[in-house]
């Protein structure tokens, strides 16, 4: 017969919390049903790219990169961290489960950030399983493989990074104002579709640089506005895009995590 | 026995042993209302009732007993750490929040494990305590069902459970009872008996007296976000000097008792109701010594002497009314 538990057997140190609550959290967020229709939207590109290659005769990776370009990246991409990113907090302060979490010996900056990474990596898979999905149909119809799998993996790496980032932003959001949906749409116009279409005010938009990092073609960059003051398009080079990705998610992060141990959350 | 008078000289203590937890003119306010103001307080082992009225403050102060809230002025400290961003401090404290709220699609046994996971322990440690816990709520049978399919009772029983689990040493209930049926609410009180007996430090707040008073009798009366009195609920009744003790006699001849009864300086009111003769002395002691003398002298037969005065009710209408 086994022993009963004691403290012995315990160990709260923030890393093992951390671990604990990062492994329940993309499990429990892997079965949630908020997945299983987002991953049904992701999709939905696949589907129309099948119904291409079957009645169309066009070239796979040029659909992809025009699918992955004018959808995936303007919008699912925003769209998966909207649901991933935005509740890391609020969802548990709208089901008043709050309280049992942050009552456990795990810092609350911790468990900010646990919640979060379990969202990145379940949103990175809903966004990239599908776009690879994709992939796999414009394989069929492409004339140079090589090309294809190279873009396969640039494409991955910019898309995980939109993910991770735009769901920092909203869950600093979902912090600061305990609402994520309405500030992280406010958020999205704002910034990703207004600034982001105006000169040099594009530069603070997440969307601007997820350009740079997939390498989308800057030819098409310099629009109407864009010519009132520029010769020619702003193009940043590739570091430049990844290293401003990534010190505005690291930024963002922390900033949540830092106003979610300050905070007073009245549940 | 304190009542009204905290002073940063004198702080009140309830409980026995050591003090376990310490607030020092903690207040609290939302906007321009005041949650609760300057309480300072000493919490040793034992149960502890903290009563008061809805909106009294109750909520608050546990809040920020259990790091909830953060005090705009003073400080909470418990095993004389401070509660406030200090997450360590959660190994050692439960708390049973008042509000219904669960991960409705997990059962019962994972919502119990999978928070005492995060208490630190094992998969198979936490999940060995949750069973414990369970099956001390009695909820054995119901572990596997989705916690979206239970009663209210069930509900409540499973809230105790997950804050049981990891066996702390100080336990906060918030409105514990609500929901329950009579065997499980008779189950509850129980329990909150048995933890209190082993030494733990248990704060139940509640605003029904009568279920308090059977838990316990260390309270703290609050109202309007201030500790009206507290200590033990009869002292706190023999503090109330002022105010006339009610004693109900149930007597074979009523009339003629009652008579003989009034002619004591003592006796502020005499009634009578359905239960007997309804007496209101300044002198409960020389009065309860009076009532069987007179009876067995002049050949009454006493069928009972009750007083509502030294339940909590009573303390609490004299105190917060």
């Amino acid at each position: 017969m086994s022993q009963a538990p004691t403290s012995a057997d315990r160990n709260p140190s923030t890393g093992s919390l951390f671990q604990i609550l990062l492994t329940a959290q993309v499990r429990t967020l892997l079965r949630s049903r908020k997945t299983i229709a987002l991953t049904v939207v992701q999709l939905i590109p696949a589907i129309a790219a099948l119904v291409y290659v079957i009645f169309e005769n066009v070239d796979g990776l040029t659909m992809f990169r025009n699918i992955v370009e004018n959808v995936t990246f303007p919008f699912l991409i925003p769209l998966a961290a909207l649901f991933y990113g935005g509740p890391t907090i609020v969802d548990e302060m709208e089901g008043r489960t709050l309280t049992y979490l942050t009552l456990r010996p795990i810092p609350k900056t911790a468990l900010f950030l646990g919640k979060l990474v379990a969202g990145w990596v379940v949103g990175c898979l809903v966004v990239i399983v599908p776009m690879f999905v994709l992939f796999l149909l414009s394989l069929a119809t492409s004339d140079d493989l090589g090309a294809t799998i190279g873009s396969m993996g640039q494409l991955s790496m910019a898309a995980a990074l939109g993910v991770i980032t735009y769901s920092s932003i909203f869950a600093l959001l979902g912090a600061m104002f305990t609402t994520s949906l309405i500030s992280g749409i406010i958020y999205f116009v704002v910034f990703e579709m207004i600034f982001a279409a105006l000169p040099v005010l594009e530069l603070l938009s997440v969307r601007y640089h997820l350009r740079t990092i997939a390498e989308f073609n800057t030819g098409d960059r310099l629009g109407l506005l864009d010519k009132l003051i520029l010769d020619k398009p702003l193009v940043l080079p590739l570091w430049a895009g990844i290293l401003i990705v990534l010190v505005l998610t690291l930024g963002t992060a922390a900033a949540g995590a830092y106003t979610f141990q300050e905070k007073e959350y009245r549940v | 026995m304190n009542n009204e008078k905290q002073t940063s000289d004198a702080v009140p203590k309830v409980g026995q042993g050591d003090v376990v937890i310490s607030a020092r003119r903690v207040s609290l306010w939302y906007g321009p209302v005041i949650g609760i103001n300057n309480i300072s307080i000493d919490i040793g082992q034992g149960v502890i009732g903290l009563l008061g009225p809805n909106g009294a403050g109750k909520s608050t102060l546990l809040k920020c007993m259990t790091g909830q809230l953060n005090p705009r002025t003073g400080q909470v400290s418990i095993f004389k750490q401070p509660v406030w961003n200090n997450a360590s401090i959660y190994s050692r404290v439960g708390l049973v929040p008042e509000q219904d709220a669960f991960y409705e699609e997990m059962t019962g046994h994972e919502f119990v494990t999978y928070l005492t996971r995060l208490q630190g322990f094992s998969k198979d440690a936490a999940s060995k305590l949750a069973d414990e816990a369970i099956a001390e709520m009695d909820l054995e049978e119901k572990r596997d069902q989705p916690i979206r399919e239970y009663s209210k009772g069930m509900r409540q029983r499973i809230k105790i459970a997950q804050a049981l689990a990891h066996k702390p040493d100080v336990l906060f209930l918030d409105e514990p009872l609500a929901g329950t049926d009579p065997v499980g609410r008779r189950h509850i009180i129980q329990l909150i008996q048995k933890l209190g007996d082993q030494g733990k430090t248990i704060v139940v707040s509640s605003h029904v007296l009568h279920e308090v008073e059977q838990m316990t009798t260390d309270i703290v009366l609050i109202n309007r976000g201030r500790i009206v009195a507290d200590g033990n609920v009869y002292k706190i009744r023999e503090m109330i000097d002022a105010h006339p003790h009610t004693i109900f006699v149930d007597v074979s001849e009523p009339r003629k008792f009652a008579a003989m009864m009034a002619v004591f300086e003592d006796i502020v009111s005499i009634e009578f109701n359905e239960r007997g003769v309804q007496i209101a002395t300044t002198d409960p002691d020389a009065c309860y010594a009076r009532i069987p003398d007179i009876a067995l002298e002049n050949e009454m037969t006493l069928r009972g002497m009750t007083s509502p005065d030294n339940n909590l009710m009573a303390v609490f209408k004299y105190l917060v009314g």
